[in-house]
């Protein structure tokens, strides 16, 4: 625990609070001495005054409860024994006073000890209750949702007049995930300041606090100045003042070590103020929740995870069939016509080849899909070897274009660029950004392709003419399985740029979408350089 | 039927589409290709087809796009025969198809599916 920092913390002392079982001591002395002045005329001069003890140590504690038989000694000493009215000092009364004091005492304190007990054990006992309910409340439900909604109610009324939950997400924003209010109808407000005035890591505000410290943050009492130091504006102050918080109990929310957010309970007028007895409860609780929590979004992000490997299952499938029916159908059209009567050698040799092309399409898929296997699993292994990327890329396209020559590429490379790169794989990366950026572009115009030194690094940028891609989609095209519009199909499984991005980092580069002024796309892979030295005779022996 | 029209291919796969147009017109039928959507309905617009063999997915405008827009424009449609993986017979109905063939197909089945849908060639 922490003593409260920022504003709001004071302790705060209630002297009169201290002194009223005291004062509360002498009602039941009172009624003894009534009780016995009553019924009795003569003798039993101490016995109605034990009841006395016993009940002011039980209301009050161990000290009220001494007072009162110091107090019920003086009574009976003054009034009950003669002579009436004044101190009896003689040796044998003394004894008879001395007597009930050290019995009284011992009642006193037996009885304080048995109340305090009792107390607490009431209070374990509610503790265990709360505790048990969340624990199985917390452990009942994986849905993300659920969970936050049980996290956030469970306090609500017992510890708190509302509680809210707020996380920490991925940009280091502090998020208002979930709240929960006595009265249902305050719930909206606890969502609205929070969505109007968001929070960030580096406030001095306490749940900010909590969750950047780690540590419970304890303000027993916020006053109106609290408030207004809180608050961003006149109207935020509105809001928190309608609210009416008293009494603040903010602890972080943290599972296998990282800290997710915190969880806030909070006191309004009307309630108690949370105290440091109460944090130990709080941080149980907020135990139970992070973890509940945590797994909660480990299963969500889990079956995120298996859906996606579902669809990609789908398209991967469709993906293998249109190879499947063209190998297929090619073979049965060549059958079919060889035994409608004699066919041409050089037409059997065209529909062998067209077989034969699909048979390569569906054996790069099948690759792809290795890949796809090697990468998830970190078995994909690089041979890199100093090479002259520009001479490399020339090479590359210069023989897609003579393997394609109704899909114009150019390129631009006017001088060396070493890096350590694996061949094999560095074209399978060209080849992917080469086959999106001709399978985008409009007929007839060409692809650009150009290898420069820029920035200390290797550049490789390979530009169309195509539509381009949208702003939102810049990031998320290098996904894995991702593609743009699944039924507006542009050929392939989603997984060529995931592959090559991944590539591309083994090499320990970077692959980005930039977005050219003039229309189109421009993909563009930087490499770290081999080193400054150029090997011109390496440039002149391939190229 | 003089002059019944084409038997329109609509893929985007140039294999399949030589393939499937190769097989029909050995076996006599008049053929014309689209390799999308957008394409098949400037055909449409020059000559009315006898019966539509329509792959799904496609680039530019797709299957779906195109059933829709082609039935808003025409007043009595050609047969449509989807062609597609996965959930063929799912995807015919959305699209109102008469029949479907699902990939991998035999272009056996290509043969019949047109027979029966458009006739003898």
């Amino acid at each position: 625990m922490v003593v409260p920092e920022g504003p709001g913390g004071r302790v705060l002392s209630v002297p009169g609070g201290r002194l009223l079982p005291y004062g509360a001591a002498v009602a039941p002395v009172a009624l003894a001495l009534a009780l016995r002045l009553a019924l009795v005329s003569q003798g039993y001069l101490f016995v109605f005054f034990y009841p006395a003890v016993a009940a002011a140590a039980w209301w009050g504690g161990v000290g009220p409860g001494i007072a009162a038989a110091v107090l019920s000694a003086v009574v009976v000493n003054l009034v009950l024994m003669p002579p009436v009215s004044a101190l009896n000092l003689a040796p044998e009364q003394l004894v008879q006073v001395g007597t009930f004091l050290a019995a009284a005492g011992a009642v006193a304190w037996l009885t304080g000890r048995a109340r305090q007990a009792a107390t607490a054990a009431e209070a374990g006992q509610r503790r265990l209750t709360l505790i048990a309910e969340a624990s199985a409340l917390l452990a009942g439900s994986l849905d993300y949702e659920t969970t936050l909604q049980r996290v956030v109610r469970l306090p609500v009324p017992r510890l708190a007049d509302w509680c809210t939950i707020d996380l920490l997400d991925d940009d280091g924003r502090v998020l208002r995930v979930a709240a929960a209010h006595a009265d249902p109808a305050e719930e909206p407000r606890l969502h609205e300041i929070a969505s109007r005035y968001p929070m960030t890591l580096d406030e001095p505000r306490g749940v900010a606090i909590a969750v950047r410290t780690g540590r419970t943050q304890l303000q027993p009492a916020l006053s109106d100045a609290d408030l207004r130091a809180a608050a961003r504006d006149a109207e935020h102050l509105a809001i928190l003042r309608a609210l009416g918080a008293r009494s603040h109990l903010i602890v972080p929310l943290v599972a296998r070590g990282r800290r997710l957010g915190a969880l806030s309970f909070t006191r309004g007028p009307s309630g108690r103020r949370y105290a440091a007895a109460d944090v130990s409860l709080a941080e149980s609780l907020a135990g139970h929740a992070a973890l509940a929590i945590d797994n909660a979004r480990l299963y969500r992000a889990e079956r995120v995870a298996v859906r996606a490997r579902d669809d990609f299952l789908l398209i991967a499938a469709h993906e293998l069939k249109t190879p499947i029916t063209s190998v297929g159908g090619g073979a049965q059209l060549l059958l079919r016509r060889l035994r409608r009567g004699p066919l041409g050698l050089d037409r059997i040799e065209a529909g062998l080849a067209e077989i034969d092309v699909q048979s390569q399409r569906l054996t790069r898929l099948v690759e792809q899909l290795l890949d796809l296997t090697r990468l998830e699993s970190g078995r994909l292994a690089l041979e890199p070897r100093e090479m002259d990327l520009a001479a490399f890329v020339a090479d590359a396209v210069a023989a897609r274009v003579e393997r394609h020559p109704d899909q114009p590429v150019t390129v631009t490379a006017p001088e060396p660029v070493l890096v350590a790169g694996d061949d094999l794989r560095l074209e399978q990366v060209l080849a992917n950004l080469l086959g999106n950026a001709v399978k985008f572009s409009p007929p007839g115009a060409p692809v650009e392709v150009a290898v420069r030194r820029g920035g200390g690094q290797a550049v490789v940028s390979v530009r169309d003419r195509g539509p381009g891609i949208p702003a939102e989609h810049r990031e998320r095209v290098f996904e894995r399985f991702y593609q743009v519009d699944h039924n507006r199909h542009y050929g392939g499984m989603g997984i060529g740029l995931y592959v090559s991005r991944e590539i591309v980092a083994l090499h320990g580069g970077t692959i980005a979408v930039e977005d050219p002024t003039d229309g189109g796309a421009s993909l563009v892979v930087r490499l770290p350089l081999a080193g400054a030295r150029p090997a011109p005779t390496e440039r002149a022996a391939r190229g | 039927v003089a002059d019944a029209g084409p038997v329109l291919v609509v893929e985007d796969d140039e294999a399949i589409a030589a393939i499937v147009a190769g097989v029909l017109e050995d076996e006599g039928y008049a053929v014309a290709v689209a390799r999308n959507g957008a394409e098949a309905l400037d055909r449409i617009a020059v000559r009315r087809p006898r019966l539509i063999l329509l792959d799904m997915r496609m680039p530019v405008m797709n299957g779906w796009e195109f059933a829709g827009a082609y039935r808003a424009r025409t007043a009595a449609p050609a047969p449509i025969v989807v062609m597609t993986a996965g959930d063929a017979a799912r995807k015919a109905s959305e699209v109102g198809a008469d029949a479907y063939l699902r990939k991998p197909f035999a272009i056996d089945q290509v043969v019949a599916v047109v027979a029966r849908h458009a006739g003898a060639p």
